[in-house]
């Protein structure tokens, strides 16, 4: 059908068809020589010389994920290395996927007499709602790796174990102290 | 009766009952922490106190004060909560409020009243009290002084209702907290009770510590089998595993209590199970005998009712000679709730005996095959030809051993010592192996010989025992005095049904 | 960079979510080097290639033939054409501001493990993921299964046949051998192009045929139709370059778009006795526009490279294909056969490439400094350079090609027809009459002026042109 409402000029699009070859041009041009800023903030890639090309090559480049991100879930350390974790079972209680699995075990010199002998995350059925973290009142599960869960190549490497779940830094509160009665033996890191 | 007004709503109230019973018998709980329904007043906590017309102006304990005639009972004014509201104060300044590691959360007095009554932050800007934790107190009980509250309920408990008394309180205002003398552990059988009555989580259950939490696991009643008595209890259990067992209220037969024995009787029927069992060679080994003369049965007095009752009825069917009797050894009584036998239907074996009119023998002899349901005491002198075992545990193996359900796993009833009797429940909700109720598996190897007729359920089973007028699924849940079982001597102390003998 | 408590933890934790920012000055080297190196590489094949035809061309002149085919055909058009797949990809990202492909590694060799190398291990793995997917002959093709096997071939072979008779370089003495890069020269030279490029309308409508697919069929009609009404436009424009060079060898028509060799000759020495360190390019028009054909023939060399790209079916004119309508003559194809299809259509531009530098870009011929380099070094420098620059020049008219590519929506099938019969036939039949007048009107220097006019007509055509109407302007957005 041939469009009535334009000008036969109009219809040759013929300078708007040299332009957009023109604008082509010019971005291949820009991104061939451009200086690549590899900063993945998307609107700061502006500028004379500024390669064009916004594109995160994850994973060797990362963009940095918004405070308050829920990420991979970490036990937290105390400063002597042992998990914060008291093995109360809020955190399995919360959870909706119910993929908490915890058992408790009991120190045998410790004020703290409680802890987890086995803590383990199916992160295949996490859906990282954050209800563990809201849930436990010794801040000792926390969503602040700011990685997600790695991809694995078979279901039961998704399960994380205590030991593959306990790092990042260690944490102290000042209320914590009330509930050591022993000196801590190992000096904080 | 006496009539008075709790919060503007008349109650017909007995005379003996307290301010607490009464406003309970119109669903108006009064929060107590020391007062306990079968224990003396002691007037500790202060947690009770409310206003009366008898005493304007002044708040005066729930727990203490009895009912009169026309008193006006008010329960919630602004008095009161502000008393309740600074009683939960003071009981927190030095609680270490440890709820993430205490096993009492989910079922604490405190936790349920500070939501209640307190809800507020701490005011307190000082460091807590440090006092013991985590002493033991003897076999079953762990003590933690930080949590105690000073309702001194166990105290009370082991003097008024143990009888054996073992705990104390020391020291004196915030200091004080509860001991044991010196040399001198809780080991009363009674001790677990103590655990139960705490209204925190300062005195614990070491068997039950740290295994669960109790809000994932499933109460179900049921009655203990840990001896004749047949104390009744909840099952407390997850998946095919049951935690703890507690007292169920049964005041004609344990009140609210139980004995430590009865606590630990879930062991066996977590661990140590027959799981797997090969019904066809049983039915192989059987084929050949059947009908002929040296088939003996034996039962022990484990079996429920229906059980014997299936047992009699397979002998019956199978054509078997002998019928033997056998029973968990006797062990320590005493004039309350514990019996000398330590097994939890041996009155309800010997009815079933009387309904099959088969009379029961004391030792395995003069067979040459053997079908035992449930071996428990059971002593074989020289091996038999054929021994086909239904067992629940490990130990006893036949030529064939089938699963057996533990009484807690399965439908049925027992009956005590004193001709009570009492339904239990399938109480774990998933199944171990291929364990079923000795019933069945007489049902089901009946059925591989090809005879037919045997019963099929519970229900069927128990109507063999030949007791007119009752249906298993018609026993109420606090039991029924078999009045042809009923003994003539009643020990002490024994909880017993109103009018029964002294 | 957002700094929380939480981003703090996760640095400890894990290191620094962005990589750290290359220094300006180190892009910068690494920038130059690079295209040093790129350079440096095509000058070294340049002198590859010449060395190849000299090494063959001991043989005998047979000898010279097959050189020529090795140099040319299986290295410069093959390998051009292979790395162009992966070109259209990068180039087509580098105009859209995307990264393009750059996930494939060479994983095998150690120290390449975690290297994207911008994207080339992506060929390897297409050569490979062609050679080894499962070769599928449809059940309707298995009546024709001859004549279903000859189709890509046909579409393959003629692609590569057409660059015999492209000139890449001056006849020369290399190493001792009096060699030309350039596999025949033949007198009907160009009409051999026109004879070789009707040949792949067989390879379409067999494919389309054979495959019994009726969206197959429908792409080998559309091409079918597309390539006919296409090849008269194609003639026809370069009939006007055949006026203007007055031959049908291309090897000529370069020849003449340079300085000649005697001419060459006598002015080096001259400037060699004057002591001149510069010499002067006679054959500039001017004294500064390079005499090539564009400037004789600039609606011819337009024409031409329109429907070239016709003819090769590649976008905007390629409704044969039409990947997301009819998928194409070609969908029934799997396989390595599914790829001598697709290399055909690179190695076809490669070839069109070459006929318009050759043509229209004045073939291997540097402008303004053939006779210095002659002067400092020698012929066979001059013949290395020269190679260059018709590689360059190459790559040039390929990178337009596929600046057009992706600049145009696909025409549809009317249009095509409408502005082959309608529009660029006439232009063409008039390009014709008016070479031909001033032609003989006044040579060769007047076919000159009528190109420079004719540019700055062009220009301004397109300058003075109604430019299309905004969105926002226009009455009728909707079509
Ligand atoms: S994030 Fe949600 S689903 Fe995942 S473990 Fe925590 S509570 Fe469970
Ligand atoms: S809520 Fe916290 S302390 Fe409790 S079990 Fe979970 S991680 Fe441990
Ligand atoms: S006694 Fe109750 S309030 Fe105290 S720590 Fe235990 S659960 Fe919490
Ligand atoms: S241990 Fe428990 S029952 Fe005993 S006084 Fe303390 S709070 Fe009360
Ligand atoms: S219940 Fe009355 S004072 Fe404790």
């Amino acid at each position: 059908m041939p469009r009535t409402d334009l000008s036969p000029g109009e219809r040759l699009y013929l300078r708007e068809a040299v332009r957009g070859m023109g604008v082509l041009a010019r971005h291949f041009w820009k991104n061939l020589f451009g200086f690549r800023d590899p900063a993945p903030e998307v609107m700061e890639r502006k500028g004379r010389g500024v390669n064009l090309v916004s594109t995160i090559n994850y994973p060797e480049e990362r963009k940095e994920y918004p405070p308050g991100y829920r990420g991979m879930h970490r036990l937290v350390p105390r400063l002597d290395g042992k998990p914060r974790c008291v093995a109360c079972y809020m955190c399995a209680t919360a959870c909706p996927a119910q993929c908490i699995y915890i058992e408790a075990g009991e120190y045998e010199e410790e004020a703290i007499e409680k802890y987890p002998v086995r803590f383990e995350i199916d992160e295949l059925r996490c859906i990282v709602c954050g209800f563990c973290v809201e849930a436990c009142p010794k801040d000792a599960i926390r969503m602040d790796t700011g990685t997600h869960a790695p991809a694995v190549l078979s279901r039961p490497l998704a399960v994380f174990d205590k030991e593959s779940l306990l790092r990042g830094p260690a944490v102290e509160h000042s209320t914590d102290v009330l509930t050591y009665r022993v000196p801590l033996k190992t000096p904080p890191r | 009766m006496t009539k008075v007004f709790v919060d503007g709503r008349e109650v017909e109230a007995d005379p003996r009952d307290n301010l607490i019973e009464a406003a309970r018998r119109i669903g108006v709980a009064i929060p107590y922490f020391c007062y306990h329904p079968r224990l003396s007043i002691a007037g500790q906590c202060r947690m009770c106190l409310v206003e009366t017309s008898d005493a304007p102006g002044r708040l005066v304990p729930g727990c203490q004060v009895r009912v009169k005639e026309g008193m006006k009972v008010v329960t919630s004014s602004p008095a009161v909560r502000d008393n309740q509201r600074g009683c939960m104060e003071f009981h927190l300044i030095n609680h270490p409020v440890d709820c993430a590691i205490c096993d009492q959360s989910g079922e604490c007095k405190l936790q349920d009243y500070y939501m209640e009554f307190d809800h507020q932050p701490s005011r307190i800007r000082t460091s807590k009290l440090n006092k013991p934790k985590r002493e033991i107190f003897g076999p079953l009980v762990v003590y933690d002084a930080e949590r105690c509250i000073m309702c001194t309920r166990c105290v009370r408990f082991m003097d008024e209702i143990a009888q054996e008394p073992q705990l104390a309180v020391v020291d004196r205002g915030s200091h004080s907290l509860i001991s044991t003398f010196p040399g001198q552990p809780l080991d009363s059988k009674y001790s677990g009770n103590t655990v139960d009555i705490c209204p925190v989580g300062a005195l614990l259950n070491r068997d039950f510590r740290f295994q669960s939490r109790v809000w994932f696991v499933e109460k179900s009643p049921a009655v203990c089998t840990g001896c004749a008595n047949g104390c009744n209890v909840y099952l407390e259990s997850r998946g095919n595993l049951i935690y703890r067992l507690l007292p169920r209220r049964n005041e004609e037969v344990n009140q609210v209590w139980m004995c430590d024995e009865g606590r630990l009787t879930h062991h066996e029927t977590n661990e140590k199970r027959v799981e797997q069992g090969d019904l066809a060679r049983a039915i192989e080994l059987l084929r050949p005998i059947a009908g002929k003369p040296g088939i003996g049965i034996s039962l022990s007095a484990q079996c429920t009712n229906e059980e014997a009752a299936a047992a009699f009825d397979f002998g019956a069917r199978i054509g078997a000679e002998k019928y033997f009797f056998t029973a968990r050894l006797d062990g320590d009584g005493d004039d309350f709730l514990i019996r000398q036998d330590k097994n939890p239907n041996r009155r309800g074996v010997e009815l079933a005996a009387r309904a099959a009119g088969v009379t029961l023998h004391d030792s395995v002899e003069g067979i040459k095959a053997l079908v035992a349901f449930r071996t428990d005491g059971l002593l074989l002198e020289k091996p038999l030809e054929v021994f086909i075992a239904i067992a629940q545990n490990q130990g006893i193996e036949g030529q064939v051993t089938l699963p057996c359900q533990s009484v807690y796993e399965q439908d049925g009833s027992v009956i005590n010592y004193y001709g009570r009797l009492q339904r239990t429940w399938p109480g774990v909700p998933a199944e171990r192996g291929e364990s079923a109720p000795a019933w069945s598996w007489a049902e089901r190897i009946l059925a591989g010989l090809g005879i037919a007729g045997a019963p099929r359920s519970a229900a069927a089973a128990f109507d063999l025992l030949g007791l007119p007028g009752l249906k298993l699924e018609a026993i109420p849940e606090e039991g029924v005095v078999l009045e042809q079982l009923l003994p003539a001597q009643w020990p002490k102390r024994a909880p017993r049904p109103a009018g029964a003998a002294r | 960079m957002i700094e929380t408590p939480t981003a703090r933890l996760a640095f400890e934790d894990f290191g620094p979510a962005i990589p750290p920012r290359p220094a300006f000055g180190r892009w910068l080297a690494g920038t130059i080097a690079g295209w040093t190196a790129f350079v440096a590489f095509l000058l070294f094949i340049s002198w590859l290639l010449l060395a190849i035809a000299a090494l063959f061309a001991r043989l005998g002149p047979i000898g010279a033939a097959v050189g020529n085919i090795v140099g040319l055909i299986l290295i410069l058009v093959m390998v051009t054409a292979t790395l162009l797949t992966m070109a259209d990809r990068k180039w087509s990202a580098l105009m859209q501001d995307r990264v393009g492909p750059n996930r494939a590694r060479l994983s095998i060799i150690p120290g390449l493990r975690n290297r994207p190398l911008k994207g080339i291990p992506h060929v390897l793995a297409d050569v490979l993921k062609m050679l080894f997917k499962e070769d599928f002959i449809p059940e309707g093709a298995m009546n024709n299964k001859v004549l279903f096997n000859l189709a890509p071939l046909l579409a393959f072979a003629p692609a590569f046949m057409l660059f015999a008779i492209v000139p890449v370089s001056p006849e020369v003495t290399f190493l001792g051998q009096r060699i030309q890069l350039q596999v025949a020269r033949v007198d009907w030279g160009i009409l051999y192009v026109f004879a070789l490029a009707s040949l792949a309308v067989f390879a379409t409508a067999l494919a389309g045929w054979t495959s019994d697919n009726k969206l197959a069929l429908l792409g080998g009609l559309r091409a079918s139709a597309q390539l006919i009404s296409y090849e008269v436009t194609l003639g026809l424009t370069l009939v006007g370059a055949f006026i203007a060079f007055g031959t049908l060898r291309l090897e000529e028509m370069a020849r003449l778009q340079g300085m000649l060799g005697p001419a060459l000759r006598s002015a080096v020495v001259l400037a060699a006795r004057a002591g001149d360190f510069l010499v002067r390019d006679d054959s500039v028009l001017f004294g500064w526009l390079p005499s090539w054909g564009f400037v004789y023939q600039p609606i011819g060399m337009i024409l031409f490279l329109v429907a070239a790209q016709a003819e090769i079916k590649r976008a905007p004119f390629d409704t044969p294909e039409g990947e997301s309508e009819i998928i194409g003559y070609f969908l029934e194809y799997s396989g390595l056969k599914s790829g001598l299809f697709l290399i055909a259509e690179y190695a076809e531009t490669v070839v069109v490439a070459g006929i318009v530098t050759t043509i229209f870009l004045g073939g291997y011929h540097l402008p303004f400094i053939e006779p210095t380099v002659v002067r400092h070094f020698d012929f066979a420098w001059l013949s290395v350079f020269q190679v260059f620059a018709f590689i360059v020049k190459m790559l040039f008219i390929i990178w337009v090609m596929f600046v057009v590519r992706w600049a145009f929506p696909r025409f549809r099938y009317d249009q095509i027809m409408r502005l082959g019969w309608k529009m660029m036939l006439p232009i063409s039949l008039f390009n014709v009459a008016l070479t031909a007048g001033i032609f003989l009107w006044a040579g060769r220097e007047g076919l000159a002026w009528m190109g420079g006019i004719e540019w700055l007509a062009i220009i301004a055509f397109v300058a003075l042109s109604a430019r299309a109407p905004r969105a926002e302007e226009a009455p009728h957005a909707s079509h």
